[in-house]
């Protein structure tokens, strides 16, 4: 089944975010910001490992509904971003609101349409543990990256916990 | 009205010596700390290039 991707116009506010403001009126910021620190035991990998993040701008005011664009422009910066099939995305679901498990169903929903472009991406999900609980975390990687595997393997290390 | 953020990472990096690695639970712990931390400076009207130049905070060129 085909499914029409509509996603909004963004600005690459360079150097360092994505923008886009909804028909609604709500801007949003997308950004990404490098993970090697967290994976010095892939040297190879480290520099190409970032984490990825959607943040309203005004809080204030909340959105009511759903808006599926902001699925479709969040794959499409997300997508422009590993289609070089160098680097990975790591999302961590922030559980410090209570939201952290809505969040987790929220974007692993927008990387699952069947024959979206988004099918060029893998999606691998696991649990981060903490003090507090369990969150989720989730790895986007190109199909065609090199590096898939170790990227994978990198990413359940990473959630394996201390040993 | 003045912005006032708390332990800017800048100030907590250490600049000497070899780097302790992390265990995971600090890694998750500094993740989220992160996360938060940018979340809340940029709520408060705090720039990308500001996070970057004044808190030591990296991003992705895009």
């Amino acid at each position: 089944m085909a499914i029409s991707s509509q996603p909004y116009k963004y600005n690459i506010s360079k150097p360092y975010n994505y923008s886009f403001t909804t028909d609604n009126g709500f801007e949003y910021f997308c950004y990404f910001t490098p993970y090697g620190e967290y994976f010095l035991e892939y040297p190879e990998l480290a520099p190409k490992i970032f984490s990825f993040d959607i943040q309203l701008k005004n809080t204030i005011l909340k959105p009511k509904g759903t808006d599926k664009r902001i699925a479709d422009t969040v794959i499409d910066i997300v997508g422009e971003f590993l289609i070089s099939q160098i680097n990975a995305v790591v999302y961590i679901c922030d559980p410090s609101d209570g939201k952290g498990n809505a969040r987790f169903k929220k974007f692993k929903s927008w990387f699952e349409y069947y024959t979206h472009d988004s099918a060029q991406i893998v999606q691998i999900s696991d649990f981060l543990e903490t003090e507090s609980g369990s969150l989720h975390a989730v790895l986007l990687v190109h199909k065609k990256n090199k590096l898939r595997e170790q990227f994978v393997k990198a990413f359940f290390n990473l959630t394996d916990g201390d040993k | 009205m003045e912005t006032v953020i708390i332990s800017p990472k800048k100030s907590t990096s250490k600049k000497v010596g070899k780097a302790v690695p992390m265990t995971k639970a600090e890694m998750v712990q500094k993740m989220l700390y992160d996360q938060k931390f940018i979340r809340e400076a940029i709520q408060k009207g705090i720039s990308f290039r500001e996070l970057t130049e004044k808190y030591g905070y990296k991003f992705a060129t895009v």
